[in-house]
């Protein structure tokens, strides 16, 4: 015989340890990676910009 | 009694909304292709993409369909939570099916349809996708501004014009609106650059404002009694099957059929464009599967913490409403339940928790309007102009894109605004996402790990999966026409609305869509696969296993 009140307050609780610990680590992890993501698309901004200044007829 | 959502509530959301949308339109400048402006270069890594995966997939409709479930059946509809959480955990950990969609390098779904089988079957394949999505998605403004109104109590305008009669108009359809405009704006600009970090504040807002209303909801409502007395409140009032999922209560309750339809619903989820949009993002085949392991969690979370909510308003409301007035919310319109829940909120909090739904429901919005209109752009309008002889320019493809994403919008205030829906929030939403998720489900497993899946089996698979729910929206649609107009449909159309419930339909278009593939597929006698020169099925899996050399 299964206890379901037992069964979902067990549920609650490891949903709610689970989801925001998590949301604790993609905040922080999120953080930084976003900061890695600017700083690849503004080198390849900086990189396109030169090439463009460079041989502006090259473009389409 | 409720409080009125306050000055400073309308505050924390208007400073919200200006520091959420300015980000994306910062992002302009970094556009350079479609693939910056749907799948941002693919250059995501693990926790920004988990972040955005999370944002985009929890959207304002998702927390008010999960607390409906949790308020109409009580703590039984958390085994959707124990399933959704499962069978996403079972995808990232084995990176069964997202690890070959990644390492295919295609950018939508159909794409790897024309890699994989023919352009017929991308074809065939877009347009389902965009006819079931576009269906789903419709309706998602109507139900998140019933939480709205419900939320900050915006009152109707009146607008007269001279001496002429007054015009009574809903606000919320006026804000709604310009909701929807902000939106189109940092989408049409910025694309999937401006969406990933907008998702990154959102999904920062949301969880910070689900987790003080949870602490709120368990801690400081002397109604809703914590855990203890939420657990009273369903054995009163959602006596036996609002704890077992396995009961029912005539047609309320979870049910089995219901349980395995949701099983293969959620295995094949990922193949949902706005899901199969975010697999084609992550840098890697390995990221793939951290990112979908993660998002195990948060799909488990997701569910589970608005049911939550749901479950704490039937506490909350059983001792709030009359006896009369309860019964009837229970009975006819469940989706209020936890919006009268959160009305309870102090002030300042309330105004943090609907900044966070808004967020919500920005991302979502963002996402789907991005995957649909890539849908459309690159999976039936490109391959439909290749076949005629003109091959579209990449900046062309990106204003034919930003062209759908406007007539997306337009048809979100006209059809989500104005369109009366029938069926429950989830009811509608799984049907049109099974009519779709069955035939892609299908082609995506049978492609990746069996080499006689065929073109001919595809278009099979595709139609047969597709097919229950037409059916069944047809009769649906025939019926209340029928009701409306005052004519009588055939004895077939009758029964067919009757014996087609939502799950057996469910339950019928997944078995139904692999037979069609198998079958199409043995019947042509041609090998898609050995057509296509797709990798063998060993290779697939072993480099989907491989950790770190995938790339």
């Amino acid at each position: 015989m299964i206890e379901w009140e037992q069964v979902w307050k067990y549920v609650v609780w490891a949903a709610i340890i689970s989801y925001f610990g998590l949301g604790l680590a993609i905040t922080f992890g999120g953080f930084f990676d976003a900061i890695k993501m600017f700083r690849r698309l503004e080198a390849e901004h900086t990189e396109d910009q030169m090439a463009n200044a460079e041989a502006p007829m090259s473009r389409e | 009694m409720p409080l009125a959502f306050s000055t400073v509530d309308w505050w924390i959301v208007g400073i919200y909304m200006l520091i959420a949308t300015v980000p994306g339109f910062l992002c302009r400048k970094y556009i350079k292709g479609q693939e910056d402006f749907l799948i941002a270069g693919r250059s995501l890594n693990i926790w920004l993409a988990t972040a955005t995966l999370t944002a985009s997939e929890m959207g304002l409709i998702t927390v008010m369909y999960m607390a409906e479930m949790g308020f109409k059946i009580g703590f039984s509809a958390m085994v959707l939570g124990l399933i959704a959480g499962g069978a996403t955990l079972f995808v990232g950990a084995t990176g069964f099916m997202v690890a070959g969609l990644r390492r295919s390098g295609v950018t939508t779904l159909a794409e790897y349809y024309e890699k994989r089988y023919s352009k017929g079957v991308r074809v065939l394949g877009g347009f389902i996708i965009a006819v079931a999505g576009i269906l789903n998605y419709g309706v998602f403004l109507q139900v998140e501004a019933d939480f709205i109104r419900i939320i900050s109590g915006v009152p109707d305008m009146h607008i007269a014009f001279g001496a002429g009669p007054v015009h009574v108009i809903p606000s919320i359809n006026l804000v709604m609106s310009v909701l929807v405009v902000i939106v189109l704006l940092y989408v049409l600009l910025g694309g999937m650059v401006s969406v990933v970090l907008t998702d990154y504040i959102q999904f920062v807002v949301l969880t910070v404002g689900m987790g003080l209303t949870t602490w709120w909801i368990l801690t400081k409502m002397p109604e809703v009694g914590g855990m203890g007395g939420i657990v009273q409140a369903v054995q009163e009032h959602r006596p036996e099957y609002g704890f077992n999922p396995f009961v029912k209560h005539g047609a309320i309750g979870v049910g089995l059929l219901f349980i395995i339809w949701q099983c293969m619903h959620w295995t094949g989820s990922n193949t949902w464009q706005t899901q199969a949009f975010r697999t084609s993002a992550t840098d890697s085949p390995r990221t793939a599967k951290v990112m979908w392991s993660m998002t195990a969690v948060n799909f488990f979370g997701r569910a589970i913490i608005p049911m939550l909510w749901g479950v704490a308003a039937i506490a909350f409301l059983s001792k709030t409403l009359s006896p009369d007035a309860f019964d009837q919310l229970s009975t006819s319109n469940p989706r209020q339940g936890m919006p009268m829940l959160l009305q309870a909120l102090p002030a300042g909090l309330v105004g943090f928790m609907l900044a966070g739904m808004l967020a919500a429901l920005m991302s979502t919005h963002s996402s789907y309007m991005l995957a649909w209109s890539g849908v459309l752009t690159e999976d039936l309008v490109v391959p439909i102009t290749r076949a005629l002889g003109i091959n579209l320019p990449e900046w062309s493809r990106i204003w034919i894109t930003r062209f759908f994403i406007l007539c997306l919008g337009a048809f979100l205030i006209v059809f989500g605004l104005w369109f009366k829906m029938k069926e429950t929030i989830w009811n509608y939403l799984s049907l049109t996402g099974t009519m779709y998720v069955a035939g892609s489900t299908a082609l995506l497993v049978m492609g990746l790990y069996w080499r006689r899946a065929s073109a001919a089996g595809a278009y099979l698979g595709l139609l047969f999966g597709a097919m229950p729910g037409l059916v069944y929206l047809v009769a649906r649609i025939l019926v209340l026409l029928g009701e409306t107009y005052g004519f009588s449909v055939p004895g077939t159309v009758a029964w067919l609305d009757r014996e087609l419930t939502e799950p057996r339909v469910g339950v019928i278009s997944f078995p139904l869509a692999f037979l069609g593939l198998v079958v199409g597929s043995l019947a042509s006698g041609r090998s898609g696969e050995t057509r296509r020169e797709a990798p063998p099925l060993d290779d697939q899996l072993a480099l989907a296993g491989a950790a770190g050399g995938d790339q």
